[in-house]
C-alpha cells in the first residue's frame, strides 16, 4: 500500500510513453495517409494518462509540494532529477504532439473548439508533427530507462540487474497499443452502422498488427521474469536475492506473484490468440471486444506487477550484517 | 584532519537497545523514527549476531549522490547530515542508502505523507533542528557493553585495532 | 488557564526543556477531565516554571540506574528543575557510562504522563481522588482496627525491593514495630534460595564478586543467567575478559542472546540443574580435575559429596537432562581447564522447588574446583533488581531481622530493641519486652518469633481457613508497597485473596495490576511514590557495592518519598518517635550501627558520597582508588566492610589479601551436628600475619571494638571457617541430589527422583509430593506437552509497570508473546505473530506466538513483564484514571506451576507443563 503513488505513477508513464509510440508507429506505417484521421482518437491517451502520473507522484511528496523545484538540482549525479527533467520534456513534446492531433484542420476533434489551441498548433506547423511525435517518443522511452535505472542501485540487490529498466520499458510496449486498440475499438462500437463497415478495415489492419507487437512484448516481458527468477537465485543478488524469490515464490507476496503472471502472461495469452483467431475468422467486434479485455487484463497486470516491484524487495540493510559474518 | 566514523564491534553487541533510546532521548526523535537501530541475523541460530546501524557518514554517501533536491550535504569532519529546509520527502536516498539510515514517518493509509528524511546526525543535530552542537554520538557513549565504536576514524581503529589484536593473541591475563 | 496552556503549546521552536514540560503538563491535563479543581494548580505551576525562566539553569547530579543490581552511574540533567535527560557517566568504574535500554529510558520513565498523581480510592466502582492526609487517616485507622480486631499478623506487608537500603530498612523497622513478621519482598520470588543455599555454604548469601572482578575470569559458566538481556552492563566485563582469551560456555534449556556469545552452548532440559551440575562434580573428580589442597584446607564434607556424586556419570545424567554425555564432560573440561572460572546464575537456577540445593550444587562445583575466593572465580549470582541485595541485607523478609539476624532467635530482637533506642537517629526508646507486647501471642507462644508469610504464597494466608494457616487470623489487609503483583505465580488465586481483602493499599508510582486486577468496587487506595530518581539514600548492587544516589529531581506530581510516607504513617500509628530522622544520611548511620553481620560498618553516608564525586580515581580493572581522598578503597565498599578505614571486600573468602586489603574467608562461627567446629587448621593463611584466633563475637558489639580488635588481627571477624559441602541435618539433602520438578515430563524419572514430602513452611502447607503426584495422576504430562519457562526482555523490568509506560521502550517491544520452535508453530498451523492460547492445569493466556529456533520443539518461553490482560481479558479500565500502563499483555504467572522450594518458598515459574494452540 506505500507505494500506491509510485505504481500508479510508473504504470499511467508507461501507458503514457506506450499509446504515443503505438501513436507514432501507426502515423510512420501507415500507407493511405488519408485514414490518419480516424487514428486521433488514440491521440487523447497519452497527455491524460501522463498528468495522473504527475499528480500520483505529487501526492506523497504534497507538504514540500512548494520546494518541489528543487528535484532538478542534482541533475550530475542524481538519477531522479534527470529522470524529472525528461519528465518535464517528455509531456511538454507530447503535449505539442497531441495538439497538433486534435487541432489538425482536417480531423481535429478539437479544433475551434478550445479557446486558442488551434493558433498554437497552427504556429507550430502540422507538418513537423512526425518529428516532434519522434522526439517525444525517443523522451519517453528515455523516461522509462531511467525510472528503471533508479532503481538500479547497488544498494539495493534485488534490484541490481538490467532486467529493472526492461521492466518499465516493455510493458509500456504491451500496454501502448493494447490501449490504442482499446480507443479505436470503443470508437468502432459506438459508431454508427454506416461508418462501422468503412471503418471496420481499418480496424482489422491495426489489431492486425497491434496483435503481433503485444504478443512479441509480452513473449520478452515473460524471458525477462524467468531471466529475473534466475538472477535473484545467483550470487550477485545474494542473500537479499534468496529471501526475495522466497517471499515471490513461497512466502507473502506468492498470491500477489501468481495474479501477476495470471493476468499479464497467461490470460494476456489467451486473449490475443482469441484476437487472432477472431480476426482470421474476420469477426472484428468480437475481436475489438477481446481487444478491450486485453487492454485491461494488461494494465491490472502492470499494477499488480509494479505493486510486487516494490513489496518484493529485501533491502541490503536487512541483510547487510550477513557480510560482516 | 579529524573524519567522524561509527564501527559496530559484532562481537560484543547484544541488543540491549540502549543505543536506541538514548538516540530517542538525546535527540528527541518522535516514535517511528529511528535513527539508529540494532539489527538481528540468524535470530537464535548458531551465528546469530546483532549489528547497530545508525548513519554511517560515508566517505563517498549514496544518498548525497542520490538526493535530487541537494538537500544531503557532508560537513569537512565526514559528518553527513539533511537540510530539512531543502528535503523534498521523495524518499529516494533511502533506497540508496545501503544501511536503511534515512527515516520517514511510517503511517498507514494512502495520504500518510512522508515529510522530511531524518537520519542519524552523529549528535550535531536533534529532530527539531537548531544549532549544530559538538559531535559526541549518545548512541556510542551509553553503549552497554562498548560495542559501538564511534569517535575520529584513527581513534576508532587504534581501540578496535587493540581489541583484535587481544582476540587474536588469547594471552595472560595483564596484572597477574 | 486555558491561554497559559495555549501560549505553552504555541512556542513553535519547542525546546527539549519545554517539551519534558509540557509532557508533564499534559499528564496534569488529562488530569483535569476528573474534574478536580486543585489539579490546575500543579499545571499552573508547571507552566509558570516553564515561562518564568527565559534561560535554563541546568543541574548534573550524579545517580545509579533503578532497574537491574549492575550499579550503572549515569548524569541526571535537570532543566529547571525537570529531568530532561542523561548523560553518561564515562568514569563510572562498572559501566564506564554504558546503559541499557531501560537505563537510558530512566528520564522518560520519571516524566511518564501515566503516573500515579495523587492519592486515590476506590468508591462504589470509579476512582476518586482523595487528599495525602485523608489517604493517610484512612489507612492507619483500617490498620489500627485490624490489629485491634484480629491482631498485627492480618496486616501483610510487602514489595519496596526497589526502595533504597534506608527506606527498606525502615520498612523491616515498620514491621517490627507495628508487630508482624508478615513482611517479605520481591527476593523471596528472585535469589531467596540463593541467599539461602550460599548462606549455609559459605556464610553469606551473596555474589561472591563484584562485576568488576568478573573481568579478572578466564572461564565464564552461564548457568540459567541471560545476562545479555538481563543484566546488559554486565556483559561488558564478561567481554573484557573474553577479548583477553576467557571462555563463555553457556548451559540454558533456550538459546539466549547470551548463548550467542558462548563459545560452546548446551541444552538441557528445563529443571533438570542439578543432574547436570552434579554430572560435571562427576567428570571433574573421575579426572582428578579437583583442586584437592584447597578442598582439604579450606572445606567440609567432600567425601559425602564424592560419595553422591558418584551416581551420576555423564551417562546417568544424560538420560536426565537431555545432553550428550561428551557435552557434559567437554563444559567439565572446559571450566576446569580454565580456572579461575566462575558460575554466573539467575532466575534460571533460583526459581525451582529445588532452588536451594541448585544454588549448593553450584557453589559445590566452585569449591571443587577451587575457584570461590579467587579473583575472577566464585559464585556469581547476578540479582534482579537495583536494589534487591539490600533489601535482601536489610531482610524486608518474613524470617530474617536487618543483617540476616534470625527472626526464631530472642537475641536478635533483644538486639533491635537496644538499637532502635540507642540510635543517636531517633527519639523513640523501646525494651525488648515493649517490642514483645507489640506482637500477638497464638497457642501461648509470642508471634514475634514466628517466621512469617512470605511474598510467593502470601494469599493463602487470605484464602485459606484459618484452622489450617499458623496464625490468629486470615490475613485482611495487604499493603502492597512497590510490588508488581505479576511477578507471583497462581495470579488465579491471587486476584480472588485480592477480592477478600478487607482493604488493599498500594505504594508505587505506578500502580499498575496491583490496583486493576482485584474485581472489587472499594476498598483500594493508591499512594503515588517517587521513583527512584526522586529520591536518595544507598543502594546495594548484586556485588554488595553500597553506591549513594542524590536526588536528581524532586517528586513530581503530589507523589512523594517512601521515606515520607513511612514517617507519616508511622506518626499517625503511634510509633512516629522511632521515626523522626531528620535525614536519610541519619538512617544510614542506624543501619551502620545495627547491621553487623555483613559488615556494613564502614560505609558512611560521608564515604560513599566522597567515592562518587571522586569515582574518576577508581581503576576500572580491580575497582580500587590509585590515590587521591579515597586511596586504596574499592569500589561500593562492598560488604563486609568492617570499620570506617577498611577498603570493602570485592572478592568474598579470598583469603590471599590481608583482611585490610580486602581479604576473607568463610565464616567461622557454625558447628556441624556432629558437632565439628567449622574452623580452619591451627595455621595461619601465608601472608596474612594473623594470629590463631579463629571466631569473634561481633554481631552483637554495638561499639565496634570487636571488628577493630579482629581486623587488628589479621582475621575478619566473623572468623577463618571452611565452606560447608555438606549442610546440616534439618535438611533433607544434607548435599544436593537430583529431584524431579513438580511438574514433570518425565513420570519414570518422577518415580526415581521424587520431590520433597510434604512440609508446613512460612504459616501454611506445602505441597510437594502431592501436587507431583497429582500432576502424574491426571496425566499432565500428556495433556500439556510443552514444557514452558520464563524469563527477562532486556527492554523490560520486573512486573513491567515502570518500563512498559516508557514510550521508547514500549516502541522496541511492544507486545507480550510465547515463544515456540517453528516445528511447534507448523504443527499448530500458527504463523509468527498470530495469536495463540498458552494453556496448562491453572488457567490460560492470550499471547503472540514468537516463531524461532530459540527454544526447541518440546520448550516453550514466555516474558513474565507483561499484566494488564487477564486470561484474553484486557484490564485497562479497571486502572486509575490516568495511570492506564501503555502497553498491557497477559501474564505468564497465571500459567506457571504451582511449584515452591523447601527452604525458602520461592515459587517455580521455569517448569511447568502447558500446551499452545491456535486462538
Amino acid at each position: 500500500m506505500s507505494h500506491i503513488w509510485y505504481v500508479l505513477t510508473y504504470v499511467f508513464n508507461q501507458l503514457a510513453v506506450g499509446a504515443l509510440i503505438a501513436l507514432v508507429m501507426a502515423e510512420y506505417l501507415v500507407k493511405d495517409k488519408k485514414t490518419l484521421g480516424s487514428y486521433e482518437i488514440a491521440s487523447y491517451i497519452p497527455i491524460p494518462a501522463a498528468i495522473i502520473g504527475v499528480i500520483a507522484i505529487c501526492i506523497p511528496v504534497l507538504p514540500q509540494i512548494l520546494n518541489a523545484y528543487r528535484l532538478i538540482f542534482n541533475i550530475t549525479s542524481s538519477r531522479m532529477s534527470m529522470e524529472v527533467i525528461v519528465t518535464v520534456l517528455f509531456i511538454v513534446l507530447a503535449l505539442v504532439y497531441t495538439l497538433l492531433w486534435v487541432c489538425h484542420p482536417e480531423y481535429g476533434s478539437l479544433r475551434k473548439k478550445v479557446g486558442k489551441i488551434d493558433e498554437i498548433a497552427d504556429m507550430i506547423g502540422y507538418k513537423n508533427r512526425l518529428q516532434i511525435g519522434t522526439m517525444a517518443a525517443v523522451m519517453g522511452v528515455a523516461l522509462l530507462f531511467i525510472s528503471g535505472f533508479n532503481y538500479v542501485l547497488p544498494s539495493q540487490p534485488v534490484w541490481n540487474h538490467y532486467t529493472t529498466p526492461l521492466f518499465f520499458m516493455v510493458p509500456a510496449l504491451t500496454l501502448g497499443p493494447a490501449a490504442m486498440a482499446t480507443a479505436l475499438s470503443i470508437k468502432y462500437k459506438k459508431a454508427a452502422k454506416k461508418e462501422q463497415t468503412e471503418y471496420k478495415k481499418l480496424l482489422g489492419t491495426y489489431l492486425g498488427f497491434a496483435w503481433k507487437l503485444v504478443l512479441g512484448a509480452t513473449i520478452v516481458l515473460i524471458i525477462l521474469q524467468l531471466l529475473y527468477l534466475q538472477f535473484l537465485q545467483s550470487p550477485s543478488a545474494g542473500i537479499a536475492g534468496l529471501m526475495t524469490v522466497e517471499q515471490i515464490l513461497d512466502g507473502e507476496h506468492t498470491t500477489l506473484f501468481l495474479l501477476r503472471v495470471a493476468t499479464s502472461m497467461v490470460i494476456a495469452l489467451v486473449l490475443l490468440a482469441g484476437v487472432a483467431i477472431s480476426l482470421k475468422a474476420e469477426a472484428i467486434s468480437r475481436a475489438a471486444t477481446l481487444s478491450i479485455g486485453l487492454f485491461i487484463v494488461l494494465f491490472v497486470g502492470e499494477l499488480l506487477g509494479r505493486t510486487l516491484f516494490f513489496e518484493a524487495c529485501v533491502h541490503f540493510y536487512e541483510v547487510a550484517p550477513h557480510l560482516l559474518l | 584532519m579529524t573524519t567522524y566514523k561509527f564501527l559496530p564491534d559484532v562481537e560484543r553487541c547484544i541488543r540491549c537497545g540502549g543505543c536506541e533510546v538514548a538516540c530517542k532521548q538525546e535527540n528527541n526523535v518522535p516514535i517511528g523514527m529511528r535513527r539508529i537501530r540494532v539489527v538481528t541475523v540468524n535470530e537464535g541460530k548458531t551465528g546469530e549476531m546483532n549489528v547497530p546501524m545508525a548513519c554511517m557518514h560515508c566517505t563517498d554517501p549514496a544518498c548525497l549522490k542520490a538526493c535530487p533536491a541537494k538537500a544531503i550535504y557532508k560537513r569537512e569532519d565526514g559528518i553527513v547530515l539533511v537540510d530539512k529546509d531543502k528535503c523534498v520527502g521523495c524518499g529516494y536516498c533511502a533506497y540508496a542508502c545501503p544501511f536503511g539510515a534515512p527515516q520517514f514517518h511510517h503511517g498507514e493509509g494512502l495520504f500518510s505523507f512522508k515529510g522530511t528524511m531524518d537520519k542519524c546526525t552523529y549528535c550535531v543535530l536533534p529532530y527539531e533542528g537548531g544549532a549544530e552542537k559538538a559531535p559526541e554520538p549518545k548512541c556510542a557513549a551509553f553503549c552497554a557493553t562498548k560495542a559501538l565504536l564511534a569517535g575520529d576514524a584513527d581513534e576508532i581503529s587504534a581501540t578496535y585495532r587493540q581489541r583484535a589484536a587481544m582476540r587474536l593473541q588469547k594471552g595472560e591475563i595483564p596484572g597477574e | 488557564m486555558a491561554t497559559k496552556l495555549e501560549s505553552t503549546f504555541s512556542d513553535v521552536k519547542m525546546t527539549r526543556r519545554t517539551f519534558a514540560k509540557t509532557t508533564a503538563a499534559l499528564g496534569a491535563v488529562a488530569a483535569l477531565g476528573s474534574g478536580y479543581a486543585s489539579a490546575t494548580k500543579f499545571t499552573d505551576k508547571i507552566i509558570e516554571e516553564v515561562t518564568a525562566s527565559p534561560s535554563p539553569t541546568t543541574k548534573r547530579t550524579k545517580s545509579f540506574c533503578s532497574f537491574c543490581s549492575v550499579g550503572c552511574g549515569y548524569i541526571g540533567v535537570t532543566e529547571d528543575g525537570v529531568f530532561t535527560k542523561m548523560e553518561p557517566w564515562t568514569d563510572a568504574p562498572t559501566n564506564r557510562g554504558g546503559m541499557c535500554s531501560k537505563g537510558a529510558a530512566l528520564a522518560n520513565v520519571t516524566n511518564s504522563p501515566r503516573r500515579l498523581k495523587y492519592p486515590m480510592e476506590k468508591v462504589g466502582g470509579k476512582w476518586k481522588r482523595i487528599t495525602w492526609d485523608e489517604a493517610l487517616t484512612k489507612i492507619s485507622s483500617k490498620l489500627n482496627s485490624t490489629r485491634d480486631t484480629y491482631g498485627p499478623d492480618s496486616v501483610f506487608f510487602c514489595g519496596l525491593v526497589h526502595g533504597s537500603n534506608e527506606e527498606c530498612y525502615m520498612f523491616r523497622k515498620f514491621g517490627m514495630l507495628f508487630g508482624t513478621n508478615n513482611i517479605d519482598h520481591q527476593a523471596r520470588l528472585c535469589h531467596s534460595t540463593t541467599v539461602a543455599g550460599l548462606l549455609n555454604t559459605f556464610g553469606h548469601g551473596a555474589m561472591t564478586g563484584t562485576p568488576i572482578s568478573l573481568q579478572h575470569s578466564k572461564c565464564h559458566f552461564f548457568f540459567g543467567s541471560n545476562a545479555a538481556e538481563a543484566h546488559p552492563v554486565l556483559m561488558q566485563k564478561i567481554f573484557e575478559a573474553k577479548d583477553r582469551g576467557a571462555k563463555i560456555v553457556v548451559a540454558d534449556p533456550r538459546f539466549t542472546r547470551t548463548a550467542a556469545k558462548a563459545d560452546l552452548y548446551v541444552r538441557f532440559r528445563p529443571g533438570s540443574d542439578i543432574a547436570f551440575i552434579l554430572g560435571l562434580i562427576n567428570v571433574i573428580i573421575e579426572n582428578g580435575w579437583q583442586d584437592q589442597e584447597y578442598i582439604d584446607n579450606r572445606t567440609y564434607g567432600f567425601e559425602y559429596v564424592k560419595e553422591v556424586v558418584k551416581d551420576y556419570t555423564p551417562e546417568v545424567v544424560e538420560g536426565i537432562t537431555w545432553v550428550p554425555a561428551a557435552q557434559i564432560r567437554e563444559v567439565a573440561r572446559i571450566i576446569s581447564e580454565n580456572r579461575p572460572s566462575n558460575i554466573l546464575w539467575s532466575m534460571g537456577v533460583t526459581q525451582h522447588s529445588v532452588g536451594t540445593q541448585i544454588v549448593r550444587a553450584c557453589a559445590l562445583l566452585q569449591c571443587i574446583l577451587g575457584n570461590q575466593g579467587k579473583w575472577g572465580g566464585g559464585c556469581m549470582p547476578v540479582r534482579g533488581h537495583c536494589n534487591v541485595q539490600g533489601a535482601t541485607d536489610m531482610c524486608v523478609l518474613s524470617h530474617f531481622l536487618p543483617g540476616y539476624y534470625g527472626v526464631t532467635s530472642e537475641g536478635s530482637w533483644n538486639w533491635y530493641a537496644q538499637c532502635f533506642s540507642d540510635t543517636p537517629s531517633t527519639s523513640g526508646k523501646i525494651t525488648f519486652d515493649e517490642l514483645k507486647a507489640r506482637f500477638a501471642t497464638y497457642n501461648g507462644e509470642s508471634m514475634m518469633t514466628k517466621i512469617g508469610f512470605t511474598v510467593s504464597r502470601w494469599y493463602e494466608g487470605v484464602l485459606k481457613p484459618e484452622a489450617e494457616i499458623d496464625q490468629p487470623h486470615n490475613i485482611k489487609v495487604a499493603v502492597l508497597w512497590g510490588m508488581g503483583m505479576s511477578s507471583i505465580t497462581e495470579m488465579i488465586k491471587q486476584k480472588e485473596a485480592m477480592e477478600k481483602l478487607d482493604m488493599i493499599v498500594v505504594v508505587d508510582p505506578f500502580p499498575s495490576v496491583a490496583a486493576a486486577l482485584a474485581d472489587r468496587a472499594d476498598g483500594i487506595i493508591v499512594l503515588p511514590a517517587a521513583t527512584r530518581q526522586e529520591g536518595g539514600g544507598s543502594l546495594s548492587t548484586t556485588g554488595r557495592e553500597i553506591l549513594w544516589r542524590d536526588v536528581v529531581v524532586p517528586p513530581l506530581y503530589e507523589s512523594k518519598t517512601d521515606m515520607w510516607i513511612f514517617q507519616e504513617l508511622a506518626k499517625k500509628l503511634g510509633f512516629g518517635a522511632h521515626f523522626d530522622y531528620k535525614n536519610i544520611e541519619d538512617v544510614t548511620r542506624e543501619i551502620n550501627l545495627a547491621v553487623r553481620p555483613i559488615g556494613w560498618q564502614g560505609q558512611t553516608p560521608e564515604r560513599l558520597k566522597k567515592q562518587k564525586e571522586n569515582a574518576h580515581t577508581f581503576d576500572p580493572w580491580d575497582g580500587r582508588a590509585k590515590g587521591g581522598p579515597c586511596n586504596g578503597e574499592y569500589w561500593g565498599l562492598p560488604w563486609p566492610c568492617w570499620t570506617t578505614d577498611h577498603p570493602g571486600t570485592p572478592v568474598l573468602y579470598c583469603d590471599e589479601a590481608p583482611v585490610m586489603e580486602g581479604g576473607h574467608d568463610f565464616r567461622a562461627n557454625r558447628k556441624t551436628d556432629e558437632g565439628e567446629e567449622i574452623v580452619r587448621g591451627n595455621l595461619p593463611p601465608a601472608g596474612t600475619g594473623g594470629t590463631i584466633h579463629w571466631t569473634y563475637n561481633y554481631a552483637k558489639d554495638p561499639t565496634g571494638e570487636v571488628n577493630k580488635q579482629a581486623v587488628a588481627e589479621g582475621n575478619p571477624p566473623t572468623g577463618r571457617g571452611r565452606a560447608m559441602l555438606r549442610v546440616q541435618a534439618k535438611w533433607t539433602d544434607r548435599v544436593p541430589k537430583h529431584r524431579e520438578p513438580i511438574e514433570s515430563p518425565e513420570p519414570d524419572l518422577v518415580a526415581k527422583y521424587p520431590t520433597y514430602e510434604d512440609k508446613r513452611l512460612y504459616r501454611v502447607m506445602t505441597e510437594f509430593k502431592t501436587e507431583q503426584d497429582r500432576s502424574i495422576a491426571e496425566g499432565r504430562h500428556t495433556k500439556y506437552p510443552i514444557i514452558l519457562s520464563s524469563g527477562r526482555q532486556v527492554e523490560h523490568h520486573g512486573a513491567g509497570a515502570q518500563t512498559r509506560n516508557s514510550e521508547y521502550l514500549v516502541e522496541i517491544q511492544p507486545e507480550m508473546y510465547v515463544e515456540i520452535n517453528p516445528k511447534l508453530a507448523n504443527d499448530i498451523g500458527v504463523k509468527h505473530w498470530d495469536m495463540v492460547w498458552v494453556e496448562s492445569a491453572r488457567g490460560r493466556c492470550k499471547v503472540r506466538a514468537y516463531v524461532t529456533e530459540r527454544v526447541n520443539e518440546k520448550t516453550a518461553f514466555m516474558p513474565y513483564h507483561w499484566a494488564g490482560v487477564f486470561q484474553g481479558e484486557d484490564y485497562g479500565d479497571r486502572y486509575p484514571d490516568g495511570a492506564k500502563d501503555l502497553a498491557r499483555g497477559d501474564s505468564v504467572n497465571i500459567i506457571a506451576s504451582p511449584g515452591y522450594d523447601e527452604q525458602t518458598q520461592m515459587q517455580e515459574t521455569k517448569v511447568a507443563l502447558c500446551k499452545v494452540y491456535k486462538a
